[in-house]
Parts: structure tokens; sequence; C-alpha cells
């Protein structure tokens, strides 16, 4: 493929659901540009009568012809579309394939469930370290639930279950409202269904997929006022509240909750009756939800299968975060060496003042990521870049970070310069005190770390700071002429200085 | 255009200057040129404020400009403030205690204004600017406060901002670095500027010419004496070589500066150099415009800027390619948004100025996109508003990020704080036009282009889009569905469709 940037687009045809992703392939890395998503429910029938009906045969050609359209309008060189377990199950679903190849070109492949965990498992490593631990990877249709375990990076199983949450509703929940008895077979069943391929303990992060359990992480995220995002925890005292809450609704009282698709109302119960009886398992504090994983996973896949390998490839030993941060930064064009050299030298003050301002080493993740991406407002306009880092980072998918740190990440960026933080400042305020505390002393080394690397030259190859009885004094390392970056320095000490009252001195 | 007296008084980084003119027909005749240095910059970029020794002294100054003014019975005045004002925090403070003291009211010039007056004014100035320009120019305008730089290439806006790097800011900033190496200093921090202004601009684009403007330019005509319209880059190189390393008597000796020249010169020429480095061209050509003078001009509307409206629409383009919009569909929004504007005129009464705003809402309507696929209104309204646009007002700005904003929101979303800033006025016109820009977005819905055309047709209880299109619209019209309830509640009309699917 000549063209270095190509549009690519995959489909992803799921019991419930009908949904296109479109992306343009940049450099190691790729941006969604377009997305599109029917509610179908295609498989409902499927489960009932073991086939489509014609109306649900009609829907499919529909939707995707009007998908094909969308692909075709924004140019699409490659695409993969892929159906699951309601094509998985249908009898005439070769049948149903064929109508589409003939009235709109599609080519729909029906994966295995094995095929679905693996993508799941491409999906969640773009996300998550899964380096670091056992994570079980849980994909929820509405057909069949793909389980998968990657143990310290490595997938070492993946097995394909019958237990949808569409399957599993009209399987055991034959009344409305639910019965007591219904739910306690439901849990007996997925107990006995698991208990033969899933470990016994050992689990230490549970990630979910599926438009369901999605859905059940929404409205979590909206009764705690948290934004949504593609990664989202979900706790299981809520999971377990939830569950009580809506174990004795009625499918028309549910519809009131607020954030729940109406779509999802009848099945949104199994779904969390599974995830709970998971996380009791493995006795989990939570899980996390993320949104579009087959199609991320098979994105990522198209993306390799062209020859490309993306920034957070290449092995255990890559730190996903860390590449997905790179990733955030050429997104918007970054001075990619500025970035880096101001994070090193931030590494090493934060390092040399951590116990004088009382920093934990983990505070280092959130002073890092703002290093990297302090200046990337600098895409929507030199002037006030500080501000516009501030919003790009808030309102940027940041893969690995918690809604509170991203809040950090942004407060520190935005005030690497320009005005110290002030109690007039909303984003600020916004923080708990001692968050915006934390904010003030990441954002003071940050300043320094910035001005030492003013002319964005990489001239300080060195700096240690070293903590007086009256002073904090700097000294650098460089065989070059550093007159910018010392007057760099001697505008960007101010923070420090207000903060610990000594005097900050540049030897 | 005005005709009769009027004042224009500039309140500069390091002077304050006033001219009397007289408008007539087509002609701006000066009557009388004040100049009175004060160096307020040196005050705001070393400090962030304007000391109260120097708001007195302004204060002063723009008494005797009041007097001035009154000696002509001149009401008709504006007195226009820029970096040296604009940027110091206690700008408020100085404009009201002026106001007070002087009865002179003070405005502050937005730096996309400044940028677009003196680029309006170079192109009008500067032989061959339109030729310069195909091959792509960058017009530089070197002041006290700041350096305010226009690239153009065609029709296309590639860059334009105002940049913090004005030769008094870079004296003061460095003011404490040892003169022998203090052009190293500028040095560093003009080429600094340059690959700041490079970062963001494609690549492929090539610029050619270097255009010099501003305060600056006196100094350089009395110091080369260029007998054409143009400065070398050789002179001016070996020029700086020598005078780099004179300290400030040295140059106020041997070059016979003013003790305020002397200040500036060293960061001026290494801001020319570094300019012509970036173009690579050989010299640079200047215009003599004096900043007061063409205030005066624009403001009695005698400088015109014909290109203005094409060259706003070719930037937005560009814009919306930066942001990697769909252009197609970003082409189609925008010609079937200004179709329903002219097909709607009796009904929704707005002017001119309206349809321009709409068209450029329509070109930007999914930046946001860009940023993320969720919570993209808001995002296309921050980035929108974030514009610079030369020869936008804020106002203007302001109103195309809120008609993308309210086009795109979500019921549920919460009103961004402006429009609480609002009139009831501004406020239905913001209503109408994303009314117009939402129906013209569902009518491409799927970004398929499958409506190819429509008429509208205007009964007296509902209107009609009678649209042709190429297949069976299915996004098209569930999305025209979802907006008819806001199109009667903005305009009090209902409105539906009617798609013929038509065979070639």
């Amino acid at each position: 493929m000549d063209n270095p940037n190509p549009v690519i687009a995959v489909i992803d045809i799921g019991s419930n659901s009908i949904r296109l992703q479109i992306s343009k392939v940049l450099d190691r890395t790729y941006k969604v540009i377009d997305e599109y998503k029917e509610t179908v429910r295609i498989g409902d029938n499927v489960y009932r009568t073991g086939e489509f009906s014609p109306a649900a045969a009609d829907t499919i050609t529909s939707v995707l012809s009007n998908m094909k359209t969308m692909m075709d309008s924004a140019r699409v060189e490659k695409y993969r579309a892929v159906a699951t377990a309601s094509f998985r199950e249908a009898s005439n679903a070769g049948e149903v394939a064929g109508i589409v190849k003939d009235k709109t070109g599609l080519d729909i492949e029906i994966i295995s469930g094995v095929e679905e965990a693996r993508l799941m498992y491409l999906a969640a490593s773009s996300y998550f370290q899964l380096s670091e631990g056992n994570t079980l990877l849980v994909d929820m249709g509405g057909g069949s639930t793909e389980f998968s375990c990657a143990a310290y990076g490595e997938l070492k199983f993946s097995e394909s279950t019958p237990l949808g949450c569409s399957k599993l509703t009209y399987e055991f929940f034959k009344n409305d409202p639910v019965k007591a008895e219904e739910v306690k077979k439901l849990k007996s069943h997925i107990k006995k269904s698991t208990g033969g391929f899933l470990p016994l303990y050992g689990v230490d992060r549970l990630v979910c997929s599926g438009g369901t359990l999605n859905n059940l992480s929404f409205i979590y995220n909206k009764r705690n006022n948290l934004s949504d995002s593609a990664v989202k925890f979900v706790d299981s005292i809520f999971t377990k509240h939830f569950i009580n809450e809506i174990t004795g609704k009625s499918v028309a009282e549910r519809l009131k909750i607020p954030g729940l698709e109406p779509a999802r109302a009848d099945i949104i119960l199994s779904a969390a009756i599974l995830v709970q009886t998971l996380m009791k398992r493995y006795r989990l504090e939570g899980f996390y939800t993320l949104s579009g994983g087959l199609r991320g996973g098979l994105t990522i896949d198209l993306i390799n299968k062209m020859g490309m390998e993306l920034l957070f490839q290449g092995g255990s030993h890559v730190d996903v975060r860390y590449s997905r941060l790179i990733e955030t930064g050429k997104k918007y064009c970054f001075e990619e060496g500025h970035a880096l050299q101001v994070t090193k030298l931030a590494e090493k003050i934060f390092e040399d003042l951590r116990s004088a301002l009382n920093l934990s080493p983990g505070d280092w993740a959130i002073l890092e990521a703002a290093g990297l991406l302090h200046d990337v407002g600098q895409y929507i306009a030199y002037s006030r870049h500080h501000k516009h880092s501030y919003y790009l980072i808030m309102n940027t998918e940041l893969a690995g970070y918690s809604e509170r740190e991203i809040e950090l990440i942004a407060n520190v960026a935005r005030y690497h310069r320009r005005a110290m933080p002030k109690n007039d400042h909303a984003n600020f305020m916004r923080l708990s005190p001692q968050d915006r505390e934390l904010t003030a002393k990441l954002a003071a080394i940050l300043r320094i770390a910035d001005g030492l690397d003013r002319s964005h030259g990489s001239f300080v190859k060195d700096v240690r700071a070293e903590v007086k009885a009256g002073a904090i004094e700097f000294s650098v390392t460089s065989n070059a002429d550093i007159t910018m970056e010392q007057s760099g320095f001697e505008k960007k000490k101010d923070l420090l200085g207000a903060l610990t009252g000594k005097e900050i001195i540049l030897i | 255009m005005r005709s009769g007296l009027f004042g224009i008084i500039n309140i500069g980084a390091s002077a304050f200057r006033m001219v009397i003119a007289e408008f007539r027909k087509n002609e701006v005749k000066e009557l009388e040129y004040l100049i009175k240095p004060l160096r307020l910059g040196v005050d705001t970029f070393s400090q962030g404020y304007i000391s109260l020794e120097h708001v007195k002294q302004a204060t002063e100054i723009l008494s005797n400009f009041r007097r001035k003014l009154d000696e002509y019975r001149i009401d008709d005045y504006r007195a226009l403030c820029t970096s040296g004002v604009r940027e110091a925090r206690n700008k408020d403070f100085f404009i009201d205690y002026v106001r007070i003291h002087s009865g002179v009211e003070l405005e502050v010039l937005e730096p996309s204004e400044e940028v677009y007056i003196k680029y309006v004014s170079a192109r009008s100035d500067v032989p061959r600017f339109d030729e310069m320009e195909k091959q792509g120019v960058v017009f530089a305008n070197i002041a006290s406060g700041n350096v305010t730089l226009s690239i153009t290439k065609g029709d296309r806006v590639l860059y334009s901002g105002t940049l913090p790097y004005g030769s008094l800011r870079l004296r003061q900033m460095f003011v404490h670095v040892p003169f022998l190496k203090r052009y190293k200093a500028f040095d560093q921090y003009v080429d600094n500027m340059v690959k700041t202004v490079t970062a963001t601009i494609d690549p492929g684009e090539k610029v050619s010419c270097l255009i010099g403007g501003g305060s600056s330019i006196n100094l350089m005509l009395r110091l080369f004496n260029p007998r054409g319209d143009s400065i070398s880059k050789r002179e001016l190189t070996e020029f700086y070589k020598k005078v780099r390393v004179y300290s400030r008597p040295e140059l106020i000796d041997e070059l016979k500066l003013r003790e305020d020249e002397a200040a500036v010169l060293v960061p001026t020429l290494s801001t020319y150099i570094h300019l012509l480095e970036f173009t690579k061209s050989d010299r640079f050509y200047f215009s003599r415009s004096d900043f007061p003078v063409t205030l005066a001009e624009f403001y009695s509307g005698r400088l015109k800027d014909p290109g203005f409206s094409r060259r706003v629409k070719t930037t937005l383009m560009g814009i919306a390619e930066k942001y990697r919009s769909n252009i197609p569909h970003v082409k189609k929004v925008v010609r079937f948004s200004l179709a329903l504007f002219t097909s709607l005129k009796d009904i929704h009464s707005l002017t001119k100025s309206d349809y321009r705003i709409l068209e450029a809402a329509a070109i930007l309507h999914e930046v946001g996109y860009f940023i993320d696929t969720k919570d993209v209104a808001q995002n296309s309204y921050f980035i929108i508003k974030s514009l610079a646009i030369p020869g936008w007002k804020r106002k203007t700005t302001q109103l195309v990020a809120l008609t993308v904003y309210q086009m795109g929101r979500l019921p549920g979303d919460k009103d961004v704080s402006q429009m609480d800033e609002l009139t009831v006025k501004e406020r239905l016109l913001i209503n109408k036009l994303s009314c117009i820009l939402k129906t013209a977005n569902a009518l491409d819905a799927g970004k398929n282009e499958l409506i190819t055309d429509f008429t509208v047709d205007i009964r007296e209880n509902m209107i009609i889009i009678d649209a042709r299109t190429s297949r069976e619209p299915f996004v098209e019209l569930a999305a025209f569905e979802n907006q008819k309830r806001m199109f009667v509640e903005t305009f009090g009309i209902p409105i539906d469709i009617r798609a013929r699917v038509t065979y070639e």
C-alpha cells in the first residue's frame, strides 16, 4: 500500500448492534475518524428459532449497505467486517452473508469465539499494562461470552462460552420482574459453566467489554458524576447494589433508570450477575470496562496485517501508558525532542526534591505525563497554549490513567507557564486540597525543567538540585551555550520559590 | 466612509502616537502627527504590570493629546492600545485611571485585529504583494512588544499570530545577560519563535518572500538607506555581525541612535535574519506604513480588502483540513446550509453578515472530532473560540463557535458559559443559524453525499424539502426526523422532507 496514511474500516456485527469504525493510520498509531452504530437486536430471533428471520436479514443488508457508502465516502482502502455469535449460531448465516455480499460487495467473516477473545486481548493490550499480573478478559456479547486470561503479558487461554447476556436472559428469566429463584439458578449456571476452565484464584484484574457491560459502567459513571471514557472502573459494591435494585423491577420500571439504554433494560441483569460472580470469585474490588473492545482489536489487527506495528506493541517491556502518551503527543504534533528533554530533566529534579517536597514515588507518573504533554496545546494556538494543553489533556482519552490522575496531569501541564495556581482558577479549585498541593509541587518542578530547555535544543545534559538551609541550589551540566536556559530558569523558578520559601539558585 | 476630522491615538509599548486626519471623499489627509516616547512595555514585559509612575506619565501624555483633539474640536477619535497595555495585569486599572483623569477612552486592540490591519496595510503599500503572495509570503511586523506574523500563500492564510518576540520585550528578557553574549540569547530565542511557527505549518507548504513592517522599519531605513524597496540579507548579516557586540553607548555614539532605538536594534536585526533564513530568501521587502496612519486609513474605510471573504473561506477550509474534517462532507454541508439560508430568507430575516457566520460554522462544524468522538460539540466550540482569524472580531469568533456548539449539542449537554453573555438578539441568531446548519448536516448525515440537491417549498403551514437522492437515504431521513422539533421551535413552522430517488 503506497499511501502512508491509509483509511481503514472495521465492522462488528454483533447480536445487539452493528458498528462501523473508520480510522486513519498515522505514524505507528491510528485515529478514529468516524463511527456509526445501529442497534438491531438481530440475535433475538436466532436464539429463539435458530435462524435469522427475513426481517433481520433485510436489516443487516440495509445497515451494511449504508455503512459501505460511508466507507466509500471516506475512501477506505482496507476493511474487515466480522460477525460473531448470532452468525455462528444461525443456520442460515451463510445465506445472509451471501445476500450481503451480492447487495453491498462486503465480505462478512464469521469469526470463532477464540478469535474474538484474541482480538479483545489485542484491544486491551493498548490500554492496560498486561505484562503486570494476571488479567481476565471477558467479552460479553448477546449470544456468547469470550473469556481469556493473560498472565504477565502472555495470552494463556481463550474460551468461548454460550453465556451471552441475551441468551442467558431468554434461558433463565421467564418472569417480569425476575424472581429470586431465577437469579439463583443463573448464578449457579455461571459457576458451573465457568468452573472447568477459569482459574480458581490469582486474577488481579478483570477487564470486560461488550455493549451491555459498558452500559452498566456508563450508569455507574453517571451516578458518580464521572466523565465518560473508553476505559471505566466500576466498583463491586455498586454492582451488587445495582443487581439488588433491578432484580425487583420490571423491565418497564428499569427504563426509568438514568443512563440505561432501553434496548438493554432486559438483558443488563444477567450481564451484571456474571461480572459480580467473577468479582466475588477473585475477591476483586471492581472491574474495568473497555468500550469498542472488538473494534479496537480488529483495527489493531488489520494494521498489523498491513505490516505495521503500533507504538505500544513490541513485547512485554513496552510501557503501554508511556507509548500512549507519545501517541497523544504525536497526534497534536508535539515537539518530541523538547518534550522528552523536559521530562528527563523533570525526573532528575523530582528525584532530588522528592523528600523535601514530601512527594511519593507514584507521583512521578503524573509529572511524567504532564512533562510529555505540556505543550500539546500549541496545536490549537501558541497564545495561551498552556490552557489549551489543559483542555486537550482533559478531553483526550489517556489510556491507563484514572479520572483523578488525568485531571492532575492536565493541571500540572496548565501551570507549566504563566500564572501560578490561584484560588480563583476554576480548574484548580475543582481539585481536592491535597491534589492542589500536589499540582503546585509538580508544576513547580515542570516549570524549572521547561525553563532549562528554553531553546528547545536539549543543551542541558544533567541537572542536580540540592536543598540547603535557605536555598535550593541547582547545578547543570552542559557543553553548549545555555544563556537561554539560564534565563528560562530565572523566569520559571517562581513557583518553587513561593512553595518552599527558599531562594532558588542556579549555580 | 467617514468624512470630517478624526483622531487616532496608538498607545504602543515604546511610544504614544497621535494622528489628526481629515477624511474627504477617498482621501485621508494627515494634518498633524504627534509622538511621545514612553516605554510602558519595559514594565509590562519585565514585571507584568504598568507601574504607577508610568500610569501617571501616560495620563499626562493622553491629557495633552485630549487637549489637542479639543483644539480641533474632534469628538470622533479612537485610542487603541497594543501589547504594552493589553498584556499588563493592571490594564483595567490603567484604562479606568486614564479615563477618569484625562477623559480619553482607551480600547484594547485584539491581536488578531492588529495583525489583520497591518497585513491589509502592507498589501496596499508594498508593490507586487499579490505576486509575492502567490509564492508564499511572510509578513512580519516587528514592533516593541510583539512580532505579528501573517504567512499567506495564494488565498490561504497559513499562519497568523501575534508572538511575544518584540524587540523591547527581548531586550528586557535578557537584560541581565552580559551584552557581549546577549545576541546569542536573542538568536536562540528568535530561532525558537521560528520553530514554533514552522511546527504549525504543513511541511509541504513553502514560502519564499519576506516583507517587514512595524516601528522597526524606520530604523532599518535610516541605517541601510536602501535605494529600492528591499534590503539584502548579506547587508543585514554583515551589519549584524559588526554591531551585535556593541554596548548601548557604542550603538548610540557610532550609529547616532536614540536611546530607545539602541535598545531594540540587535534583537530586531536578529529577528529579520532568522525570518530570512526561514523563507530562504536573499532580501526582505518593507512596508513603510506607519501604524497610527494605517489605523486612520483602516477606520476611515479607505483601506480596503476586497479579497477578505475569499481569504477567510480558504483559511477556514485549511483549518478544517488541519483538524481532519471530512472535506467532501464539509463542502456539502456548506452548500446545503447556504442554500437553505437563501431559500428561507423570508422566514429568518437574517443579514448578509449572518450568512458569513453560517458559512464559517458550516466549514468548521466537525473540527471537534479531532480531539475525540465524544463531546464533539464542546470540542469544536473550544477549537473555534481559540482561533485568531485575521479580520474577525472576537464577537464573530464567538458567534461561529456558539453556532457550531448549539448545532451539535445533545440533549442534556450543559450550555457553555458564553451563551449567558449573549444578548437576546444574538441568542436568537445562534438558534436560527444552528438550526439551519443542523438541517443541512442532516441532509448529509451519513456523509455519503447521497442527497445531491434539493429545493425548498415554503407553504402556508409547512416547509417541504424536496431532496433528490441517488439511493434511499436512511441515515439522512433519521437525522432529519430528529431535528424537526428544533426547527418548528426556532422558526415557528414545521418542516418535512420528501426524498426522490433519481436514476441516472
